[in-house]
């Protein structure tokens, strides 16, 4: 179910009425109940795999929780150290135990439903229920935090199912937190005209950014990477890749902008997943403010857990001892940044083109930690102004770069067509054919009306720059609120009409809900 | 005046959006756009005997002035651009429902049939929303709910689209566009259909075009690789049934036929297109329903392979439709007479796959 329809909307409006005319004690059963239905409207065998989920997490949780409480009992009655130390190392592989269980049976249906589906013959046609890894990955770190006491499991599965199942987050995420969001849900709400004001700005700014920017460049993107390498100037690959950059980002920024909004209609709020992600000045600060509750998760889960291992650690004191400190740092972080990102590859789908995508991001990110002194170094040498404006600038523009290089992995799937884009890149740039070639590729009127390509590029190019305004203004200002500094009635009124009218008006120009551009139907 | 003040701004702001809508509307949609006329001519015609529906294919091919001139009954030509399968089931409701008819005549291709609604959402809603402009509040609300709030529409942007027409059904040339409407007159008479529903063209397909006929076509099955295989969703084939089934009960004699068109037999590999039109045949059949696939017709009824009566690789040109009216009419007369009309067609060759 799309965000922009009259069946998620309708959902939502109804679910809002509800929820604010009960008895705000059950407003979180109001909640649990639509996510229930939602699931089941989109799909009823979904509800199966979430219900197994939720149930199996819950119930582990619970047994964690009561063989902590074994432990602290047993504990009392112990005599010697010794004895407490043998209770602690029995108490602690039992609760690993089910720890692991719990977890090898929930990635197992997550990496059948989602990987062995595609690589193996068994189960096709099977559909991959819907969220399922953020739904996974939220319901393990629960897990995860449980078994290191940060806090008690919770006694009650619905309210539990609640978390793992609300159903804004379902499509897009981002993968929130028990320690955050629990809370919430159980807290008494009232309606606000201010907060609705400002989560429906959201909504229909994530919109924008959806319809208007990222769905306009979709299919002249296509265009260009599906033409064969060596057809195209570099200069035209490069486009596609620009391109890209814009549309992944207003796409995947928009539907969580559309999440956090519905979410704090609801009185709730989510963690951000983006904070202009390419102003960032590295690409570790990039991997910081993009899809930030998904780096949250493997930092917290996968990278520290690794990092702290015994061999990792033991490693780390080699490293020290005969390369030095600096090395005894780096070397193990960068590994465990490496695998970091192998998994964040391997997260996003089961092609190999992702798992190239994810270790170039993890090793450079390794080796910028690797070469580091070296950098400060050069800077000293060469005099740099390193805390400069216009190092800051050039900072940003070197990271926007580098994020762009992994981009052609990410959206180019064939490794052999990827590489050649990056010949092409490198050694046809021909800006001089540029024109051309676009003129070919992308407004071809044996394939498409060049007028409806460039009415939506002029829609997603106003779009970009007020993502971009909105983006500056934020990054200048990270103390501040926008709608506190803007927020009167007559730029809200106008801003609900500016987008809304953005929105609509893309869709004159999408040339993909209905099978010809005839005028005349 | 207190609700005015506390929503005031907010009430302007409504206002302006409706403004923008509206001024967007009067702009992009069409003064007189095919499928409003289609509805419009559809109810200036009052009590009919017979409709055609179906895709450019009807609106084209079929002049029922030829036809009633073979039959002696009244008809219109509901044939629309890209029309569904389910837009025919509409348009045949409303046509048993207003117009009365006791005969209908629908066109079925492979490539209607394998379409999902929500790939053709343009011509879905223009179609929906053009028949809802025509009838009166009550029934209005009722037929745009039955789009939006149907399981191909209610969870896609469509269900939101549909009420803002200018996003969907819109003109190529707004400023002709304007002029008609402040006008109030049609000031360019290409594109547009006569008051039976047809829309005729003199033009005469180009040369050059590779042509199959039926003594060649097994050996263009061997010869060609990359024919296409035809693949009939079931939600098509449920809702030609509903057709079936609503025309037996309000005794309406159904006819489904395919149009000829140039291609048909050259583009899909021929097991597919005979199991194609077993399926089809099968599926009427138990409803006493025939098919009737044009593209057989016989040179005496129609010159299908002449590609002098086309004006381009799909539609009929003006002798072309003279000429397939005609047969039509010919055989829905035969029909009532109790004569063969299967003598009218070829069989398709037999083809066991290369």
């Amino acid at each position: 179910m799309d965000f922009l329809s009259l069946g998620y909307i309708a959902f939502t409006a109804a679910a809002l009425v509800l929820y604010y005319r009960l008895p705000r004690a059950h407003q979180w059963k109001v909640l649990l109940v639509a996510n229930l239905l939602f699931y089941l409207l989109v799909g009823r065998w979904n509800i199966a795999f979430i219900l197994v989920t939720a149930f199996s997490v819950w119930y582990a949780a619970i047994l964690l929780d009561r063989l902590s409480e074994q432990f602290k009992a047993a504990k009392k009655t112990a005599e010697s150290r010794e004895e407490k130390k043998a209770l602690k190392s029995r108490f602690q592989n039992k609760k690993r135990l089910v720890l692991f269980l719990a977890l090898v049976l929930n990635f197992g249906i997550l990496a059948f439903m989602k990987y062995f589906r595609v690589m193996g013959s068994w189960g096709q046609g099977l559909l991959v229920p819907l969220g399922i890894s953020f739904y996974t990955f939220q319901a393990a770190s629960y897990l995860v935090d449980v078994h290191g006491e940060k806090y008690e499991a919770e006694k009650s599965f619905p309210r539990f199912l609640l978390f793992v199942s609300f159903f804004p987050q379902l499509v897009q995420g981002p993968i929130n937190r028990y320690g955050k969001m629990g809370p919430q849900f159980l807290k008494e709400h009232s309606w606000s005209a201010e907060r609705a004001k400002r989560a429906v700005i959201l909504i229909l700014f994530g919109l924008m950014k959806k319809y208007a920017v990222a769905n306009m460049l979709t299919d002249s993107i296509a265009r260009i990477f599906d033409s064969p390498a060596d057809t195209i100037p570099g200069s035209l690959v490069v486009c596609g890749i620009l391109l890209y950059s814009v549309q992944q980002y207003a796409d995947f920024s928009g539907g969580i902008d559309i999440v956090l909004g519905v979410a704090q209609l609801f009185d709730l709020e989510m963690m951000p997943n983006f904070r202009q992600p390419y102003f960032a000045v590295s690409l570790g600060d990039f991997w910081r403010r993009w899809h930030i509750s998904l780096g949250a998760w493997m930092r917290d889960y996968v990278f520290y857990p690794f990092a702290l291992l015994k061999p990792m650690q033991n490693f780390g004191k080699w490293c020290s001892k005969h390369l030095g400190k600096h090395f005894g740092r780096v070397l193990p972080a960068g590994i465990a940044n490496i695998l970091v990102f192998f998994l964040v590859g391997v997260w996003h789908g089961a092609y190999m083109h992702y798992v190239w995508w994810g270790l170039y991001n993890g090793i450079v990110i390794a080796l910028s930690d690797i070469l580091e002194p070296t950098f400060g170094k050069v800077s000293e040498l060469l005099h740099l102004p390193l805390k400069s404006r216009g190092m800051h600038i050039f900072r940003i523009i070197r990271t926007f770069v580098i994020v762009n290089i992994g981009w052609y992995f990410d959206r180019i799937e064939d490794m052999g067509q990827c590489l050649a884009c990056f010949g092409r890149t490198v050694s046809a740039f021909k800006p001089s054919e540029f024109l051309y070639s676009f003129n070919n590729v992308c407004l071809n009127p044996d394939l498409v009306k060049p007028m409806y390509v460039l009415g939506g590029m002029a829609i997603a190019l106003v779009g970009t720059v007020v993502i971009f305004a909105v983006s500056l203004w934020k990054e200048l200002h990270p103390e501040e609120n926008i709608h506190e500094r803007y927020g009167n009635k007559a730029l809200t009124g106008l801003s609900w009409v500016f987008l809304s009218m953005m929105v609509l008006v893309s869709f004159v120009f999408t040339t993909t809900t209905g099978g010809f551009l005839y005028a005349n139907f | 005046m207190r609700i005015f003040k506390k929503y005031g701004t907010f009430l302007c702001f409504i206002l302006l959006f409706i403004i923008l809508n509206l001024g967007l509307s009067f702009a992009l949609r069409p003064y007189s756009g095919s499928g409003s006329e289609m509805w419009k001519g559809f109810a200036a015609k009052g009590q009919l005997d017979m409709v055609y529906t179906g895709t450019s294919f009807c609106l084209c091919d079929v002049d029922p002035a030829l036809v009633d001139e073979v039959t002696g009954l009244k008809s219109y030509n509901m044939g629309t651009n890209m029309q569904s399968i389910q837009s025919s089931y509409i348009a045949l409701k409303q046509a048993i429902e207003r117009g009365g008819i006791t005969r209908a005549i629908v066109g079925i291709d492979p490539e209607i049939m394998e379409m999902g609604r929500q790939d053709n959402f343009r011509a879905e809603a223009c179609f929906v929303r053009n028949l809802s402009d025509t009838l009166p509040v009550s029934k209005k609300i009722a037929a745009d709910a039955s789009f939006v709030a149907s399981k191909d529409f209610i969870g896609t942007p469509s269900s939101v689209l549909y009420y803002f027409p200018w996003t969907y059904d819109r003109v190529g040339n707004p400023s002709l566009n304007i002029r008609e409407k402040t006008q109030g007159q049609i000031l360019d008479m290409t594109d547009h259909r006569d008051e039976n529903g047809h829309y005729g063209s003199d033009e005469i397909y180009g040369e050059g075009r590779h042509f199959i006929d039926l003594t060649s076509l097994v050996q263009w099955n061997n010869e060609v690789d990359d024919l296409y295989y035809i693949n009939v969703q079931k939600d098509n084939l449920d809702t030609l049934e509903d057709m079936a089934k609503l025309c037996n009960k309000e005794n309406v004699e159904l006819f489904v036929i395919a149009f000829p068109t140039t291609q048909a037999l050259s583009v899909y590999r021929l097991d597919s297109y005979q199991e194609y039109t077993d399926l089809i045949r099968n599926t009427l059949s138990k409803y006493g329903v025939e098919y009737y696939d044009y593209n057989l017709a016989k040179e005496e009824y129609v010159d299908v392979f002449n590609l002098e009566i086309y004006r381009d690789n799909g539609h009929l040109n003006n002798r072309g439709t003279e000429q397939f009216s005609k047969a039509l009419g010919t055989m829905v007369t035969k029909y009532e007479k109790g004569e063969d009309v299967k003598e009218m067609f070829y069989d398709l060759p037999p083809y066991e796959g290369n």
